[in-house]
């Protein structure tokens, strides 16, 4: 390196130079696509009044690479425990100014630029009207407030979720008025500047704060929480090595989707009862939402359920690895935590729905359509649909718990690498398919051909994983048996609710191609591979 | 020979190599730890004591070679073997939102012959407030807690890796007055891994020795503290003593040279009679003195 700069800058950017690749793929990829795609074509719309589908598609993508971008300069590496800030920054001989600002100009830099590429190549040309210098000032600030937050040298983490959710509300409350206000693009962004520029204050306090080993406490908490703790029973034993394990897990991870819908209830709440309450329609959209989150924010934090906990690394520690529990019950306890979580999120979800049915209107057309479809028909469907969505909210965090459990970040970094590349390549898919018609019905022919092969290579894996734990002493042929057993119990009882609601919905739905599709998605091999990368971290 | 050097070792390994990419962290290590003694293995860091240790409690698997403890294979029967072993790390890696009384109710689940009594002993020797959660503790007092959640079941063995290291010599005496009651109970077994040589020579019956993954030597303390001696000849030539077999590092005093021996004195003596030179003192040498002769040896050859 030949300056301190240089060195701060690699220090940030170095360990997510792959990803930082693949979005710069990304942007030149994206810039591409309006060039080659007929203006027909990029003008293509879902519904008359949603902005291009082509254009919207690869803003998506764009935002997606900015929001990575964001988050690189923000947690440089650091603890959020304490602060963001690399530790080992804190020693280096370079002012705290220069500390706080390199990465500060260098993410505002990149954010601005990032945007002002992805309008001026990306987004216009794909026919999208979006404002060019006013959203790069918001970005900047944004992330200096960000910056600020993650940098304050904070005692208790979530004083850090207290701070940051007003001030960034603020800052996007502030750029969207002063967008509305009809101050012109230029001045609108020149102020949004200058909120960049008073952010170098705090910043640099923060920093030195963080230098000095201060931290910014709340002492009255400090006593509180104390004075609970001596009020907290002593801890009981446990009933069995299962019982233990499974009150670890949910002292571990259980608590995270609960808490995270509680904090998404509290935050919409206020917009459930509040929000064009003239219009009925918003409340099932509303109530589409809450359904949905569970489900969402699951697929979002199963791939780190397997880890010691949610702040840790991959690796096990030894101390906890040592535990004479085998990997299959460790796995168990892991399952039945997700399934606690998965529960109690539900639960939340549940009140929550009760608060829209103080949406005026709202539980009159609950009502109505109750009617409409009949008591009985409706509570079925009901019963049924939640039923069904708290299932998948517990597939969504078991079926991706084998990821970390292997214990090796590469399995973790190559799965979501992977994942993006699989959502970008369905997304491109579903957009040919609206652009080429017969690419699509081809790929309705070859259907049945496919699911019949990934079956095929599911069943094949599944066999390969069951012979290996049985070699291995992990489970006993009875165990396996019974794998089997409840996997094809899972997949009758889906094939048969599925077949019912098919029909209550008046959807055609081949009888077989449904049995298959269910067979290929209800996981196995996830789940009874778990035990293997268990079994891969701890033997290593 | 001691009654607990005829019965079936507590743990045995066998021509155990392990590679981590390019580096062997262990090479064709071959050592049995007998019942009812304390085991020390000393090396400088780096040797391969975490390693082998590893190994042990089934944390690694053996590339090539064989590791058997209570005649178990620990990476084939985890638990059977984990269910005997008390384990106690260099990095209290315990989560530290973990309060120590629900510490100890969680491990207290996995071992049957778990003593509440006991464990509440320490704690209350070790002056361990039960509501206190694992990070607010001190790196000494995590070790107390841990050394407590390895102690509580009375394990057949207890493995000890690196456990006084970075801490205070209050918690060290801990650490070594729980060694001594682990081994008056009997037929526990106690490894201890350190590179305080005079902790492990104060408490250790049996010693190994690593020097980059190879086992330099291995067996009873005495035998082979038995072996070194510190040797004061006289040469009376003005050139260096040569080199001979068994004989580390001449120093030079005046006509009187010093040297670490490892071979039989007689044998010496005839050796370096046959230079006109005569052993006028030998004494025993300390772990700690053996260690940096081997030390110094072994770079030697390394620039040989």
């Amino acid at each position: 390196m030949r300056s301190p700069v240089q060195a701060l800058l690699w220090q940030v950017v170095a360990r997510h130079r792959w990803w930082f690749a693949l979005g710069g793929v990304y942007l030149v990829v994206a810039a591409i696509v309006p060039q080659v795609l007929s203006p027909q074509t990029l003008a293509l719309r879902v519904n008359d009044i949603s902005p291009p589908a082509v254009g919207q598609y690869l803003a998506a993508g764009c935002a997606g690479v900015l929001l990575h971008w964001m988050l690189v300069f923000v947690a440089g590496g650091g603890e959020l425990e304490r602060s963001a800030l690399f530790k080992r920054s804190l020693v280096l001989p370079v002012t705290s100014q220069r500390l706080a600002l390199v990465p500060m100009l260098a993410g505002a830099a990149a954010l601005a630029a990032g945007w002002c590429y992805s309008v001026l190549a990306v987004m216009r040309p794909a026919g999208l009207t979006v404002p060019l210098a006013w959203p790069a000032a918001a970005l900047a600030l944004f992330l200096a407030v960000l910056q600020v937050v993650s940098w304050l040298p904070l005692a208790r983490p979530w004083l850090r979720i207290v701070l940051a959710v007003p001030l960034l509300c603020l800052t996007v409350a502030a750029a969207l008025l002063l967008a509305l206000s009809g101050l012109g693009e230029g001045l609108t962004a020149g102020i949004l500047a200058a909120g960049w520029l008073a952010m170098l204050w705090p910043a640099e306090r923060a920093v030195a704060l963080a230098r000095r080993g201060d931290t910014i406490d709340w002492p009255g908490w400090q006593r509180l929480a104390e004075r609970v703790a001596r009020l907290r029973p002593r801890a009981r034993p446990f009933r069995s090595p299962d019982a233990a394990q499974l009150w670890l897990e949910w002292r571990a991870h259980g608590w995270l989707l609960p808490v995270a819908i509680a904090a998404l209830v509290v935050m919409m709440g206020g917009l459930f009862l509040l929000a064009d309450r003239e219009k009925i329609e918003l409340g099932w959209r509303f109530l589409h939402l809450l359904l949905v989150m569970p489900v969402l924010i699951a697929s979002t934090l199963g791939a780190n359920l397997g880890k010691q906990d949610f702040s840790s690394g991959y690796e096990l520690s030894p101390l906890l690895a040592a535990r004479p529990i085998s990997s299959a019950r460790w796995v168990a306890a892991k399952l039945w935590m997700c399934a606690a979580s998965a529960a109690a999120a539900w639960l939340l979800v549940l009140a929550a729905t009760l608060l829209l049915l103080f949406r005026p209107g709202f539980q009159q057309s609950v009502l109505q359509a109750i009617e409409t479809a009949g008591p009985v028909r409706s509570t079925a469907l009901a019963l049924a649909a939640v039923g069904g969505l708290i299932v998948l909210t517990w597939v969504q965090m078991a079926s991706s718990l084998w990821v970390s459990l292997t214990g090796r970040a590469w399995v973790a970094n190559g799965f979501a690498f992977v994942l993006v590349i699989g959502i970008l390549s369905a997304c491109t898919l579903a957009v040919a398919f609206v652009l080429y018609p017969d690419a699509k019905q081809s790929l309705v022919a070859a259907l049945p051909w496919l699911i019949g092969l990934l079956l095929a290579v599911k069943a094949l894996v599944a066999a390969v994983i069951l012979r290996e734990l049985l070699a291995r002493g992990r489970i006993r042929a009875a165990d396996a048996l019974r794998l089997i057993a409840v996997w094809l119990a899972a997949l009758v009882a889906s094939w048969l609710i599925g077949q019912r609601l098919a029909a209550e919905l008046g959807l055609a739905v081949a009888s077989g191609q449904l049995l298959a599709g269910l067979a290929l998605v209800i996981p196995f091999s996830r789940l009874a591979g778990a035990i293997l990368a268990l079994d891969w971290n701890r033997h290593r | 020979m001691p009654p607990a050097f005829r019965e079936e070792p507590v743990a045995e390994v066998r021509d155990l190599t392990r590679r981590f990419g390019d580096k062997t962290a262990l090479a064709e290590v071959s050592l049995a730890v007998p019942r009812g003694v304390v085991y020390g293995l000393v090396g400088a860091n780096g040797a391969g004591k975490t390693t082998l240790i590893r190994h042990l409690l089934g944390l690694l698997k053996a590339q090539t070679g064989a590791v058997r403890v209570c005649g178990r294979v620990p990476v084939r029967e985890p638990v059977e073997v984990l269910s005997r072993v008390g384990y106690l790390s260099e990095e209290i890696d315990l989560p530290g939102w973990i309060r120590v009384d629900e510490l100890l109710a969680y491990m207290r689940a996995f071992y049957p012959t778990w003593d509440d009594a006991y464990a509440e002993d320490l704690r209350q020797q070790f002056e361990l407030d039960p509501s206190a959660k694992l990070k607010a503790l001190s790196k000494g007092q995590r070790a107390r807690a841990g050394l407590i959640a390895a102690l509580a079941y009375r394990p057949e063995l207890l493995v000890l890796d690196e456990p006084s290291s970075g801490l205070d010599p209050i918690v060290r005496r801990d650490i070594l007055g729980a060694i001594v009651r682990t081994i008056a109970d009997e037929g526990r077994t106690v490894i201890f891994s350190s590179h305080l040589l005079d902790e492990v020579e104060r408490v250790s019956e049996c010693v190994a020795m690593l020097k980059e993954g190879r086992l330099v030597f291995a067996g009873p303390l005495d035998d082979v503290k038995a072996r070194y001696r510190r040797l004061t000849v006289r040469w009376e030539a003005t050139e260096r003593p040569p080199a001979l077999a068994g004989v580390l590092g001449w120093r030079a005093s005046g006509r009187e040279w010093t040297a670490v021996a490892c071979t039989s004195t007689e044998e010496l003596a005839i050796r370096l009679s046959a230079y006109g030179a005569e052993i006028l003192e030998q004494r025993p040498l300390s772990l700690d003195e053996i260690f940096l002769a081997q030390s110094a040896r072994e770079a030697q050859s390394a620039e040989a």
